[in-house]
Protein backbone atom coordinates (compact mmCIF):
# COMPACT_ATOMS: atom_id res chain seq x y z
CA UNK A 1 0.00 0.00 0.00
CA UNK A 2 3.01 2.27 0.87
CA UNK A 3 4.42 1.62 -1.92
CA UNK A 4 1.94 1.82 -4.16
CA UNK A 5 1.34 5.30 -2.77
CA UNK A 6 4.57 6.54 -3.18
CA UNK A 7 4.56 4.91 -7.02
CA UNK A 8 1.42 7.13 -7.34
CA UNK A 9 3.58 9.95 -6.19
CA UNK A 10 6.50 9.46 -8.08
CA UNK A 11 4.57 9.13 -11.27
CA UNK A 12 3.02 12.77 -10.35
CA UNK A 13 5.86 14.10 -10.13
CA UNK A 14 7.58 12.70 -12.96
CA UNK A 15 4.42 13.76 -14.98
CA UNK A 16 4.40 17.33 -13.68
CA UNK A 17 8.25 17.48 -14.44
CA UNK A 18 7.75 15.94 -18.30
CA UNK A 19 4.97 18.45 -18.75
CA UNK A 20 7.46 21.41 -17.57
CA UNK A 21 9.86 20.17 -19.31
CA UNK A 22 7.63 20.13 -22.40
CA UNK A 23 6.49 23.31 -21.80
CA UNK A 24 10.51 24.88 -21.16
CA UNK A 25 11.20 23.53 -24.55
CA UNK A 26 12.19 26.93 -26.91
CA UNK A 27 11.00 27.56 -30.23
CA UNK A 28 14.00 27.98 -32.00
CA UNK A 29 17.42 26.83 -30.11
CA UNK A 30 18.56 24.48 -27.79
CA UNK A 31 18.50 25.49 -24.39
CA UNK A 32 21.77 27.39 -23.69
CA UNK A 33 22.68 28.04 -27.30
CA UNK A 34 23.68 31.19 -28.14
CA UNK A 35 22.05 33.09 -31.29
CA UNK A 36 24.79 34.46 -33.91
CA UNK A 37 23.23 36.04 -37.17
CA UNK A 38 26.44 38.02 -39.97
CA UNK A 39 25.72 40.93 -41.56
CA UNK A 40 27.61 42.07 -44.61
CA UNK A 41 28.20 45.92 -44.63
CA UNK A 42 30.98 46.31 -46.98
CA UNK A 43 30.07 47.70 -50.25
CA UNK A 44 31.70 46.18 -53.06
CA UNK A 45 33.17 42.98 -51.44
CA UNK A 46 31.36 39.57 -51.88
CA UNK A 47 33.50 37.43 -49.00
CA UNK A 48 33.98 34.70 -47.34
CA UNK A 49 33.30 33.95 -43.55
CA UNK A 50 35.56 31.45 -41.42
CA UNK A 51 34.46 30.23 -37.89
CA UNK A 52 37.16 28.45 -36.37
CA UNK A 53 39.10 28.03 -39.27
CA UNK A 54 36.15 26.24 -41.28
CA UNK A 55 34.56 27.97 -44.01
CA UNK A 56 30.72 29.35 -42.62
CA UNK A 57 29.77 31.38 -45.11
CA UNK A 58 30.48 31.14 -48.66
CA UNK A 59 30.32 34.18 -51.03
CA UNK A 60 28.58 36.37 -49.20
CA UNK A 61 27.54 40.24 -50.85
CA UNK A 62 26.84 43.11 -49.44
CA UNK A 63 23.67 43.73 -48.06
CA UNK A 64 22.77 40.37 -47.15
CA UNK A 65 22.12 38.75 -43.79
CA UNK A 66 23.47 34.91 -42.73
CA UNK A 67 22.04 33.07 -39.96
CA UNK A 68 21.05 33.03 -36.94
CA UNK A 69 23.44 30.52 -36.13
CA UNK A 70 23.00 28.14 -33.00
CA UNK A 71 25.96 27.98 -31.03
CA UNK A 72 27.00 26.45 -27.97
CA UNK A 73 28.41 29.34 -25.45
CA UNK A 74 32.70 29.86 -25.55
CA UNK A 75 34.96 31.93 -28.00
CA UNK A 76 35.01 31.79 -31.57
CA UNK A 77 37.59 33.32 -33.92
CA UNK A 78 35.69 35.06 -37.13
CA UNK A 79 38.01 35.28 -39.75
CA UNK A 80 36.44 36.82 -43.48
CA UNK A 81 38.67 36.60 -46.59
CA UNK A 82 38.36 37.41 -50.30
CA UNK A 83 36.00 35.19 -51.69
CA UNK A 84 38.06 32.92 -54.14
CA UNK A 85 40.31 32.55 -51.03
CA UNK A 86 41.56 28.83 -50.28
CA UNK A 87 41.69 29.11 -46.36
CA UNK A 88 41.35 31.71 -43.68
CA UNK A 89 45.18 32.35 -43.96
CA UNK A 90 45.21 35.75 -45.26
CA UNK A 91 42.06 37.33 -43.60
CA UNK A 92 40.55 41.12 -44.84
CA UNK A 93 38.51 41.54 -41.70
CA UNK A 94 40.05 39.79 -38.41
CA UNK A 95 40.40 37.44 -37.31
CA UNK A 96 38.57 38.64 -34.23
CA UNK A 97 37.75 36.59 -30.52
CA UNK A 98 33.77 36.60 -30.63
CA UNK A 99 32.93 35.89 -26.95
CA UNK A 100 28.79 34.32 -26.90
CA UNK A 101 27.43 33.83 -23.88
CA UNK A 102 24.43 30.89 -22.99
CA UNK A 103 21.09 32.06 -23.93
CA UNK A 104 22.05 35.34 -25.73
CA UNK A 105 21.51 36.83 -29.00
CA UNK A 106 24.34 38.46 -31.25
CA UNK A 107 24.93 40.15 -34.48
CA UNK A 108 28.57 39.79 -36.06
CA UNK A 109 28.97 43.12 -38.59
CA UNK A 110 31.71 43.16 -41.20
CA UNK A 111 31.59 47.08 -41.95
CA UNK A 112 33.59 50.09 -42.60
CA UNK A 113 34.69 52.18 -39.55
CA UNK A 114 33.87 56.36 -39.94
CA UNK A 115 37.29 56.31 -41.62
CA UNK A 116 36.23 53.69 -44.68
CA UNK A 117 38.33 51.02 -43.50
CA UNK A 118 36.95 47.57 -43.07
CA UNK A 119 35.88 45.90 -39.46
CA UNK A 120 33.87 43.89 -38.18
CA UNK A 121 32.09 44.83 -34.72
CA UNK A 122 29.84 41.95 -32.56
CA UNK A 123 26.77 43.26 -31.26
CA UNK A 124 24.84 42.08 -28.42
CA UNK A 125 20.97 41.99 -29.77
CA UNK A 126 18.31 43.36 -26.72
CA UNK A 127 16.39 40.25 -26.10
CA UNK A 128 14.45 41.80 -22.49
CA UNK A 129 10.49 41.86 -22.64
CA UNK A 130 8.79 44.49 -24.96
CA UNK A 131 5.79 45.96 -23.14
CA UNK A 132 2.27 45.50 -24.73
CA UNK A 133 1.89 47.14 -27.86
CA UNK A 134 5.32 48.08 -28.24
CA UNK A 135 8.35 47.09 -30.50
CA UNK A 136 11.65 47.73 -30.33
CA UNK A 137 13.84 49.89 -32.86
CA UNK A 138 17.57 49.42 -32.71
CA UNK A 139 19.24 51.90 -35.00
CA UNK A 140 22.94 50.79 -35.43
CA UNK A 141 25.74 53.13 -37.49
CA UNK A 142 28.31 50.78 -38.83
CA UNK A 143 28.87 53.20 -42.41
CA UNK A 144 31.35 55.23 -43.37
CA UNK A 145 30.22 58.85 -41.87
CA UNK A 146 30.84 61.08 -39.51
CA UNK A 147 28.10 61.10 -36.36
CA UNK A 148 24.09 61.14 -37.36
CA UNK A 149 21.17 61.81 -36.15
CA UNK A 150 18.17 59.32 -37.03
CA UNK A 151 14.66 61.12 -37.60
CA UNK A 152 11.29 59.68 -37.42
CA UNK A 153 8.75 61.30 -39.06
CA UNK A 154 11.05 63.94 -39.17
CA UNK A 155 11.27 64.56 -35.61
CA UNK A 156 15.39 63.73 -34.85
CA UNK A 157 14.61 60.57 -31.94
CA UNK A 158 18.15 59.71 -31.33
CA UNK A 159 21.03 62.54 -31.90
CA UNK A 160 24.67 62.22 -32.73
CA UNK A 161 25.08 58.40 -33.26
CA UNK A 162 28.59 57.52 -34.10
CA UNK A 163 30.37 54.23 -35.94
CA UNK A 164 30.28 51.80 -34.65
CA UNK A 165 27.46 52.52 -31.75
CA UNK A 166 24.18 51.84 -31.62
CA UNK A 167 20.71 53.21 -29.79
CA UNK A 168 17.52 51.24 -28.84
CA UNK A 169 13.98 52.88 -28.58
CA UNK A 170 11.10 51.36 -27.39
CA UNK A 171 7.97 52.68 -29.77
CA UNK A 172 4.28 51.95 -29.59
CA UNK A 173 4.13 49.45 -33.09
CA UNK A 174 3.59 50.63 -36.03
CA UNK A 175 5.79 51.91 -38.94
CA UNK A 176 8.24 54.44 -38.53
CA UNK A 177 8.99 56.33 -41.26
CA UNK A 178 13.18 56.76 -40.67
CA UNK A 179 15.04 58.88 -42.00
CA UNK A 180 19.51 59.80 -41.27
CA UNK A 181 20.81 63.18 -41.47
CA UNK A 182 24.37 64.32 -40.53
CA UNK A 183 24.16 65.08 -36.81
CA UNK A 184 22.59 68.72 -36.16
CA UNK A 185 20.46 68.48 -39.55
CA UNK A 186 17.36 67.67 -40.51
CA UNK A 187 18.08 67.00 -44.33
CA UNK A 188 18.27 63.03 -44.87
CA UNK A 189 21.25 61.76 -46.18
CA UNK A 190 19.46 58.35 -46.13
CA UNK A 191 15.83 57.61 -46.48
CA UNK A 192 13.49 58.45 -45.22
CA UNK A 193 12.09 54.49 -45.61
CA UNK A 194 9.29 52.76 -43.95
CA UNK A 195 10.72 50.96 -41.04
CA UNK A 196 7.71 48.23 -39.93
CA UNK A 197 8.26 48.23 -35.75
CA UNK A 198 6.29 44.94 -35.03
CA UNK A 199 5.09 44.40 -31.70
CA UNK A 200 7.01 42.54 -29.23
CA UNK A 201 9.97 41.92 -32.32
CA UNK A 202 13.50 44.01 -31.58
CA UNK A 203 13.70 45.67 -35.35
CA UNK A 204 17.19 46.45 -35.57
CA UNK A 205 18.15 48.79 -38.54
CA UNK A 206 22.08 49.22 -39.74
CA UNK A 207 22.90 52.23 -41.60
CA UNK A 208 26.22 50.77 -43.59
CA UNK A 209 28.23 52.03 -47.09
CA UNK A 210 29.62 54.78 -47.42
CA UNK A 211 29.01 58.70 -47.78
CA UNK A 212 31.70 59.83 -49.59
CA UNK A 213 31.09 57.13 -52.29
CA UNK A 214 27.45 57.86 -52.17
CA UNK A 215 26.81 53.97 -51.11
CA UNK A 216 24.77 54.55 -48.20
CA UNK A 217 21.99 51.96 -47.64
CA UNK A 218 19.84 50.35 -45.04
CA UNK A 219 19.80 46.76 -43.77
CA UNK A 220 17.45 45.86 -41.14
CA UNK A 221 17.17 42.37 -39.17
CA UNK A 222 14.41 41.16 -36.25
CA UNK A 223 14.89 38.98 -33.13
CA UNK A 224 11.30 38.14 -32.24
CA UNK A 225 9.59 36.27 -29.16
CA UNK A 226 9.52 39.54 -26.36
CA UNK A 227 5.93 39.80 -26.57
CA UNK A 228 3.84 40.41 -23.32
CA UNK A 229 0.62 39.62 -22.96
CA UNK A 230 -1.78 43.18 -22.01
CA UNK A 231 -2.06 43.54 -18.48
CA UNK A 232 -5.57 42.83 -18.46
CA UNK A 233 -8.81 42.47 -19.69
CA UNK A 234 -11.15 45.06 -18.23
CA UNK A 235 -14.44 44.30 -19.79
CA UNK A 236 -17.06 46.19 -18.33
CA UNK A 237 -18.01 49.77 -16.81
CA UNK A 238 -21.56 50.42 -15.05
CA UNK A 239 -21.67 47.07 -13.31
CA UNK A 240 -25.29 46.75 -15.26
CA UNK A 241 -24.87 43.00 -16.39
CA UNK A 242 -24.57 42.21 -12.57
CA UNK A 243 -27.69 44.03 -11.40
CA UNK A 244 -29.48 42.93 -14.72
CA UNK A 245 -29.05 39.52 -13.51
CA UNK A 246 -30.75 39.35 -9.79
CA UNK A 247 -33.54 37.05 -9.43
CA UNK A 248 -35.25 36.72 -5.90
CA UNK A 249 -32.16 37.70 -3.52
CA UNK A 250 -31.92 41.34 -4.45
CA UNK A 251 -29.10 42.91 -2.13
CA UNK A 252 -31.70 44.37 -0.03
CA UNK A 253 -33.66 41.02 0.47
CA UNK A 254 -29.94 39.48 1.50
CA UNK A 255 -29.20 42.45 3.80
CA UNK A 256 -32.65 42.27 5.61
CA UNK A 257 -32.59 38.64 5.89
CA UNK A 258 -29.06 38.80 7.56
CA UNK A 259 -30.23 41.07 9.33
CA UNK A 260 -33.42 39.59 10.76
CA UNK A 261 -31.34 36.31 11.18
CA UNK A 262 -28.23 38.10 13.43
CA UNK A 263 -31.29 39.77 15.56
CA UNK A 264 -32.81 35.82 16.47
CA UNK A 265 -29.76 34.59 16.90
CA UNK A 266 -28.61 37.17 19.20
CA UNK A 267 -32.13 36.93 21.48
CA UNK A 268 -31.54 33.11 21.65
CA UNK A 269 -28.28 33.24 22.85
CA UNK A 270 -28.91 35.95 25.13
CA UNK A 271 -32.14 34.25 26.66
CA UNK A 272 -30.10 30.84 26.73
CA UNK A 273 -27.06 32.93 28.68
CA UNK A 274 -29.42 34.26 31.35
CA UNK A 275 -30.78 31.23 31.72
CA UNK A 276 -27.68 29.59 32.29
CA UNK A 277 -26.98 32.12 34.33
CA UNK A 278 -30.18 31.34 36.67
CA UNK A 279 -29.68 27.72 36.61
CA UNK A 280 -26.03 28.46 38.51
CA UNK A 281 -26.98 30.47 40.69
CA UNK B 1 -21.80 11.46 44.86
CA UNK B 2 -19.47 11.36 41.85
CA UNK B 3 -22.24 10.97 39.21
CA UNK B 4 -24.01 14.00 40.37
CA UNK B 5 -21.03 15.77 40.36
CA UNK B 6 -20.43 15.08 36.41
CA UNK B 7 -23.64 15.23 36.19
CA UNK B 8 -24.05 18.76 37.31
CA UNK B 9 -20.71 20.24 35.53
CA UNK B 10 -22.04 18.65 32.48
CA UNK B 11 -24.89 21.12 32.22
CA UNK B 12 -23.29 24.19 31.59
CA UNK B 13 -20.72 22.72 29.06
CA UNK B 14 -24.31 21.82 27.12
CA UNK B 15 -25.38 25.33 27.86
CA UNK B 16 -22.08 26.60 26.94
CA UNK B 17 -22.33 25.12 23.79
CA UNK B 18 -25.35 26.03 22.89
CA UNK B 19 -23.93 29.39 23.36
CA UNK B 20 -21.28 28.62 21.05
CA UNK B 21 -23.41 26.66 18.64
CA UNK B 22 -25.75 29.61 18.24
CA UNK B 23 -23.59 32.15 16.46
CA UNK B 24 -21.62 29.25 14.27
CA UNK B 25 -24.99 28.63 13.10
CA UNK B 26 -25.79 31.87 12.84
CA UNK B 27 -22.33 32.00 10.52
CA UNK B 28 -23.37 29.07 8.79
CA UNK B 29 -26.16 30.16 7.34
CA UNK B 30 -24.86 33.42 6.87
CA UNK B 31 -22.40 32.07 4.51
CA UNK B 32 -24.96 30.08 2.50
CA UNK B 33 -26.60 33.60 1.87
CA UNK B 34 -23.47 35.06 0.74
CA UNK B 35 -22.84 32.31 -1.85
CA UNK B 36 -26.31 32.38 -2.83
CA UNK B 37 -25.50 36.73 -3.08
CA UNK B 38 -22.11 36.09 -5.17
CA UNK B 39 -24.38 33.68 -7.66
CA UNK B 40 -27.76 35.77 -8.05
CA UNK B 41 -25.71 39.56 -7.99
CA UNK B 42 -23.06 38.64 -10.68
CA UNK B 43 -22.54 37.70 -14.01
CA UNK B 44 -21.11 34.21 -14.52
CA UNK B 45 -21.48 33.39 -10.81
CA UNK B 46 -22.66 29.48 -11.75
CA UNK B 47 -19.20 29.17 -13.51
CA UNK B 48 -17.05 27.87 -10.83
CA UNK B 49 -14.03 29.88 -10.35
CA UNK B 50 -10.74 28.74 -12.00
CA UNK B 51 -7.41 28.49 -10.86
CA UNK B 52 -4.75 29.71 -13.53
CA UNK B 53 -2.49 26.57 -14.85
CA UNK B 54 1.08 27.16 -14.88
CA UNK B 55 2.61 29.09 -17.90
CA UNK B 56 5.10 28.14 -20.56
CA UNK B 57 8.11 30.66 -20.32
CA UNK B 58 8.22 32.53 -23.51
CA UNK B 59 11.21 31.84 -25.59
CA UNK B 60 12.96 34.26 -27.95
CA UNK B 61 12.72 33.45 -31.67
CA UNK B 62 15.02 34.86 -34.57
CA UNK B 63 12.75 35.01 -38.04
CA UNK B 64 14.81 32.71 -39.92
CA UNK B 65 16.05 33.62 -43.06
CA UNK B 66 14.07 32.60 -46.09
CA UNK B 67 16.83 31.29 -48.65
CA UNK B 68 19.57 29.13 -49.09
CA UNK B 69 22.57 30.49 -49.55
CA UNK B 70 23.96 30.12 -53.03
CA UNK B 71 25.93 27.12 -54.75
CA UNK B 72 29.94 27.13 -53.05
CA UNK B 73 31.88 28.20 -55.63
CA UNK B 74 35.13 28.78 -54.46
CA UNK B 75 37.53 26.26 -53.79
CA UNK B 76 37.09 25.77 -50.21
CA UNK B 77 33.08 23.80 -49.43
CA UNK B 78 31.35 25.51 -46.29
CA UNK B 79 30.52 22.83 -43.54
CA UNK B 80 26.99 23.85 -42.51
CA UNK B 81 24.74 25.89 -45.02
CA UNK B 82 23.75 28.68 -43.39
CA UNK B 83 20.23 30.97 -44.88
CA UNK B 84 20.91 34.17 -45.89
CA UNK B 85 18.69 36.58 -47.18
CA UNK B 86 18.73 40.64 -48.22
CA UNK B 87 18.94 42.43 -45.30
CA UNK B 88 16.84 45.11 -47.37
CA UNK B 89 13.39 46.50 -44.81
CA UNK B 90 10.93 44.28 -45.32
CA UNK B 91 7.08 45.02 -45.57
CA UNK B 92 4.66 44.78 -42.79
CA UNK B 93 2.77 41.57 -43.58
CA UNK B 94 -0.81 41.72 -43.52
CA UNK B 95 -3.60 39.36 -42.08
CA UNK B 96 -7.09 38.70 -42.58
CA UNK B 97 -8.36 40.33 -39.60
CA UNK B 98 -11.51 38.43 -37.54
CA UNK B 99 -14.87 41.09 -38.51
CA UNK B 100 -17.68 38.85 -36.87
CA UNK B 101 -18.46 36.48 -34.14
CA UNK B 102 -21.38 34.11 -33.30
CA UNK B 103 -21.90 32.30 -30.71
CA UNK B 104 -23.93 29.60 -30.36
CA UNK B 105 -27.57 31.23 -30.99
CA UNK B 106 -27.12 33.83 -28.10
CA UNK B 107 -24.44 36.23 -29.76
CA UNK B 108 -23.47 37.64 -33.03
CA UNK B 109 -21.81 40.81 -33.13
CA UNK B 110 -19.06 42.87 -35.42
CA UNK B 111 -15.35 42.85 -34.31
CA UNK B 112 -12.52 45.71 -34.87
CA UNK B 113 -8.96 45.33 -34.25
CA UNK B 114 -8.24 46.76 -31.16
CA UNK B 115 -4.33 47.09 -29.12
CA UNK B 116 -3.20 47.62 -25.75
CA UNK B 117 -4.89 51.17 -23.91
CA UNK B 118 -2.33 53.12 -22.21
CA UNK B 119 -2.36 51.37 -18.56
CA UNK B 120 -1.27 48.05 -19.93
CA UNK B 121 -4.60 46.66 -20.50
CA UNK B 122 -6.26 45.39 -23.66
CA UNK B 123 -7.84 48.23 -25.63
CA UNK B 124 -11.64 47.09 -26.21
CA UNK B 125 -14.31 48.93 -28.51
CA UNK B 126 -16.48 51.28 -26.64
CA UNK B 127 -19.51 49.89 -27.52
CA UNK B 128 -20.65 46.31 -25.79
CA UNK B 129 -22.34 45.23 -29.02
CA UNK B 130 -18.88 45.37 -31.15
CA UNK B 131 -16.34 43.12 -29.82
CA UNK B 132 -12.21 43.80 -29.60
CA UNK B 133 -9.34 41.46 -31.80
CA UNK B 134 -6.33 41.91 -29.94
CA UNK B 135 -4.21 42.67 -33.63
CA UNK B 136 -1.05 41.60 -31.99
CA UNK B 137 -2.07 38.35 -31.50
CA UNK B 138 -2.82 35.17 -33.33
CA UNK B 139 -5.83 35.79 -36.48
CA UNK B 140 -8.40 33.27 -36.71
CA UNK B 141 -5.90 31.75 -40.33
CA UNK B 142 -2.74 32.01 -38.54
CA UNK B 143 -1.53 28.33 -38.47
CA UNK B 144 -0.52 28.58 -34.28
CA UNK B 145 -1.55 30.85 -31.29
CA UNK B 146 -4.92 31.77 -29.83
CA UNK B 147 -6.57 34.37 -31.39
CA UNK B 148 -8.30 36.98 -28.60
CA UNK B 149 -11.22 38.19 -28.68
CA UNK B 150 -13.14 40.70 -26.05
CA UNK B 151 -16.07 43.00 -24.96
CA UNK B 152 -17.53 45.23 -22.51
CA UNK B 153 -19.94 43.13 -20.49
CA UNK B 154 -22.07 46.13 -20.13
CA UNK B 155 -21.43 50.26 -21.29
CA UNK B 156 -23.55 53.31 -20.75
CA UNK B 157 -25.64 51.88 -23.44
CA UNK B 158 -26.87 49.03 -21.21
CA UNK B 159 -25.89 45.22 -21.22
CA UNK B 160 -23.24 43.86 -23.83
CA UNK B 161 -23.61 40.62 -25.79
CA UNK B 162 -21.20 38.94 -23.88
CA UNK B 163 -22.62 38.71 -21.36
CA UNK B 164 -24.52 36.23 -23.06
CA UNK B 165 -20.90 34.00 -22.78
CA UNK B 166 -21.99 33.33 -18.98
CA UNK B 167 -24.46 31.08 -20.31
CA UNK B 168 -22.38 29.05 -22.98
CA UNK B 169 -21.31 25.29 -22.43
CA UNK B 170 -18.75 23.41 -23.84
CA UNK B 171 -19.71 21.70 -27.18
CA UNK B 172 -21.11 25.04 -28.12
CA UNK B 173 -20.30 26.26 -32.00
CA UNK B 174 -18.44 29.23 -32.07
CA UNK B 175 -18.23 31.02 -36.22
CA UNK B 176 -15.69 33.50 -36.72
CA UNK B 177 -15.87 35.63 -40.17
CA UNK B 178 -12.44 37.13 -41.26
CA UNK B 179 -11.87 39.99 -43.24
CA UNK B 180 -11.13 37.50 -46.38
CA UNK B 181 -14.62 36.19 -46.40
CA UNK B 182 -13.33 33.12 -44.45
CA UNK B 183 -15.37 31.11 -42.06
CA UNK B 184 -13.67 29.27 -39.36
CA UNK B 185 -15.85 27.42 -37.11
CA UNK B 186 -14.56 26.25 -33.25
CA UNK B 187 -16.03 24.31 -30.54
CA UNK B 188 -16.43 25.68 -26.96
CA UNK B 189 -13.90 23.49 -24.68
CA UNK B 190 -14.24 25.45 -21.70
CA UNK B 191 -15.89 28.02 -19.67
CA UNK B 192 -13.93 29.48 -16.71
CA UNK B 193 -14.35 32.43 -14.23
CA UNK B 194 -11.01 33.86 -13.24
CA UNK B 195 -10.27 36.50 -10.05
CA UNK B 196 -8.60 39.54 -12.39
CA UNK B 197 -5.77 38.66 -10.08
CA UNK B 198 -5.28 34.92 -11.45
CA UNK B 199 -6.43 35.37 -14.62
CA UNK B 200 -3.76 33.14 -17.02
CA UNK B 201 -3.03 36.55 -19.49
CA UNK B 202 -0.16 34.28 -20.54
CA UNK B 203 -1.92 31.50 -21.88
CA UNK B 204 -5.31 33.52 -22.99
CA UNK B 205 -3.08 35.63 -24.78
CA UNK B 206 -0.60 32.32 -26.39
CA UNK B 207 0.57 33.35 -29.79
CA UNK B 208 2.44 29.47 -30.25
CA UNK B 209 0.77 26.39 -30.02
CA UNK B 210 -2.34 24.77 -31.56
CA UNK B 211 -5.22 27.24 -33.25
CA UNK B 212 -7.06 28.21 -30.80
CA UNK B 213 -10.24 30.96 -30.05
CA UNK B 214 -10.45 32.95 -26.57
CA UNK B 215 -13.80 34.90 -25.98
CA UNK B 216 -13.01 37.51 -22.87
CA UNK B 217 -15.39 39.48 -20.50
CA UNK B 218 -15.96 40.41 -17.34
CA UNK B 219 -17.82 38.14 -14.79
CA UNK B 220 -18.28 37.96 -11.16
CA UNK B 221 -19.30 40.91 -9.11
CA UNK B 222 -19.35 44.37 -9.40
CA UNK B 223 -17.10 46.37 -7.19
CA UNK B 224 -18.64 49.82 -7.37
CA UNK B 225 -15.66 51.64 -5.38
CA UNK B 226 -12.98 50.16 -7.39
CA UNK B 227 -15.69 50.42 -10.67
CA UNK B 228 -15.01 46.93 -12.50
CA UNK B 229 -16.14 43.67 -12.35
CA UNK B 230 -14.03 41.10 -9.41
CA UNK B 231 -13.14 38.41 -12.35
CA UNK B 232 -12.78 37.63 -15.70
CA UNK B 233 -14.65 35.29 -17.51
CA UNK B 234 -13.42 33.41 -20.52
CA UNK B 235 -14.11 31.00 -23.49
CA UNK B 236 -11.60 28.66 -25.04
CA UNK B 237 -12.69 27.05 -28.19
CA UNK B 238 -10.92 24.74 -30.38
CA UNK B 239 -11.42 24.26 -34.69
Amino acid sequence: MRTHRLATALGATALAAATGTAFALPAAAADGDAMLSVLHGVPDTTVDVYVDGELTLDDFEPGDLAGPLELAPGTYSVAITAADAEDDSEPVIGPVDLPLEADMSYTAAAHLDAEGSPTATLFTNDTSQIAAGEGRLTVRHVAAAPAVDVLAGGDPVIEGLENPDEQVLDLPAGTVSAAVAAAGTTEPVLGPADVDVAEGVNTIVYAWGSLDDDSLALATQTVEGMHSAPGGVDAGTTGEAAAASHGFFSPAVIIAAMTALVALVTVVGVRTAVRVGRENR
Amino acid sequence: MSSTAAGRARRPVRRGAVLIAGPALALALAGTVAVAFEQEESVGGQVPLSEPAAVPSASVAQSPAPTPSSEPAAPAEPVTRVPVRDAAPPQAVDVAAPVRVQVADTVDVDVRPVGVDPDGTMELPGSGDVAGWYRFGAAPADEAGTTVLASHVDTSEGVGAFAALADVEPGDRVRVTDADGAVHDYTVRTVERFHKSGTPLETIFDRTGEPRLALVTCGGRWDADAGHYEDNLVVTAVP
